[in-house]
């Protein structure tokens, strides 16, 4: 068997699901080639870390269900549509979301403070907000939302090759346009950084954008 | 005329994928109670509720369908289109009939589903189809990716979502919650208790009344919020936006709360307060209107 051949049946043996015969043509070609060896190895280790997921983390705000909800049905949807071929992607891209899920604790802790800021504010009015918002916590969280965001974009990035045109020109034009919200409420922040409905709205941005990632990022192949 | 014959003959052979058709005549009983799951790849699922205690599948399969396969049992039924690798020809129409009280899951690429008269709970997801369901399911859940969902009357709890599809439900009471990243959300003649509607830069709508204590969560980035309540309507309304607009007939009107900023906020109560309705877009106007 030659090199593509094997690798386009290595998900399925992976999966044991391979018949007999073909199980075997693959083993023998993998006992003589070093790269589709560590290509099985990479697909492994990768199926491993899916399978090590947590199941159950608990943000302060209820965040991960859904989410974790959303990975097992797509989870389900991809394999039961499309075989394994797609369990290593999608095994990379729960690696993310897990990232992006812990994350949005440290986002949600931030979100907290704003509440409770805000209604402080609230009581306090017209503006009597603790410097604290506009602080290191807030940066913190941001930096961390960046990053996920920036990693679940990797993912949509390997995925693109599977999603249709018109999906992809609908997920880049609102990432896009959350963008620019997220460009505006920056500069407004910055113009009136102790303002605490900015610090919430930024931080709401911020999520909407990488809710759509994640959505994205599972969603099944159209192509 | 032997050439015109051998012309005739490759005709033929051309378009045998299209004569390949096979029809589906098949039986198998299910309970009242049972769970049918259905897979189809290009085509359509008709599904209706009938009161027998069996699933009929009838409908033709694409010529390059490997085979409809049927496995489980009388409780749960799975029928699934089983394709090649590379196939050109899958086009498979499904026309089923099932225990009204099942629950039926099905699950397309571009096949359209269309399920009528079930009472049990019904999950239904396509990339491309268009979705449709009339009937009162007991739980609904419909996800498609550019597929336009209609639902002619949302179940005690529904939740949907699409990417770009458009999401129309003409009847809701209970429970529903729908999001979309461009589609538009509309829903008509609510007698809605929770509702939670998200979107990107689709428009949302509701039209109807907000009954109860619950809670109404609408956000959108750029699309437009309408509400069109009735003028008796009793909530309490927490409404912002960051640089879009904010009309209200029901009430008083919205205030810039900042000064370095466009945004505006509005708060206000109704009636004798109850459902609380927030609604928060970032750049999309939002309405408030009475009917």
């Amino acid at each position: 068997m030659r090199c593509d051949e094997v690798r386009g049946l290595l998900d399925d043996h992976a999966d044991g699901a391979l018949a007999a015969p073909a199980a075997a043509r693959v083993d023998e070609h993998l006992a003589g080639c070093r790269e589709c060896s560590a290509e099985l190895e990479e697909l492994r280790r990768l199926l491993a870390l899916a399978a090590d997921l947590p199941h159950e983390i608990a943000p302060s705000r209820d965040l991960w269900p859904p989410i974790a909800a959303r990975l097992g049905a797509s989870r389900e949807a991809v394999r039961g549509r499309l075989g394994g071929r797609w369990q290593w992607r999608l095994a990379a891209a729960a690696a993310l979301v897990v990232v992006a899920g812990s994350l949005l604790i440290a986002y949600s802790l931030g979100r907290r403070h704003a509440d409770v800021n805000l209604a402080l504010a609230r009581q306090a009015s017209p503006v009597a907000v603790p410097a604290s918002l506009g602080g290191s916590d807030f940066a913190v969280a941001e930096a961390e939302l960046v990053e996920a965001r920036d990693q679940l974009l990797a993912a949509l990035d390997d995925r693109r090759d599977s999603m249709s045109p018109d999906t992809l020109r609908v997920v880049d034009d609102n990432l896009r346009l959350i963008d620019g919200a997220i460009g505006r409420i920056s500069a407004a922040l910055d113009a009136d950084p102790l303002n605490p409905r900015l610090a919430n709205r930024l931080a709401g941005a911020y999520r909407t954008q990488i809710e759509l990632l994640q959505r994205a990022t599972a969603l099944p192949a159209e192509i | 005329m032997r050439k015109l014959a051998l012309f005739a003959v490759g005709v033929l052979l051309a378009a045998a994928p299209a004569w390949a058709e096979r029809s589906v005549n098949e039986m198998r009983p299910l309970i009242p109670t049972g769970k049918v799951s259905i897979s189809n790849i290009e085509g359509s699922v008709t599904i209706t509720g009938w009161s027998n205690p069996q699933v009929e599948i009838t409908g033709t399969l694409g010529a390059d369908v490997e085979e409809l396969r049927i496995t489980g049992d009388d409780r749960d039924l799975w029928i699934e289109v089983k394709a090649p690798k590379h196939p050109e020809w899958l086009e498979t129409d499904l026309v089923l009939r099932v225990p009204a009280t099942a629950s039926v899951g099905v699950d397309t690429v571009s096949a359209t589903i269309e399920v009528a008269g079930v009472t049990g709970a019904v999950d239904l997801e396509s990339v491309s189809g268009w979705v449709k369901i009339a009937g009162l399911p007991s739980e609904l859940s419909i996800e498609t990716v550019s597929g336009d969902l209609t639902v002619a009357e949302s179940a005690p709890r529904t939740d949907l979502a699409s990417v770009s599809g458009s999401i129309k439900v003409m009847k809701a009471a209970g429970r529903l919650d729908a999001e979309s990243v461009s589609g538009a959300i509309r829903v008509d003649d609510g007698l809605l208790e929770n509702a939670s509607f998200e979107t990107v830069s689709g428009d949302i709508s509701y039209a109807g009344d907000i009954v109860g204590s619950g809670s109404f969560n609408i956000e959108s980035m750029s699309g437009s919020v309408t509400l069109l309540v009735p003028a008796s309507v009793s909530a309490n309304f927490d409404i912002s936006t960051f640089s879009g607009s904010i009309d209200n007939d029901i009430g008083p009107s919205a205030e810039r709360t900042s000064k370095f900023t466009p945004e505006k906020e509005l708060r206000f109560s109704t009636g004798a307060g109850g459902a609380t309705v927030s609604i928060e877009s970032f750049s999309g106007s939002i309405k408030i209107k009475t009917d």
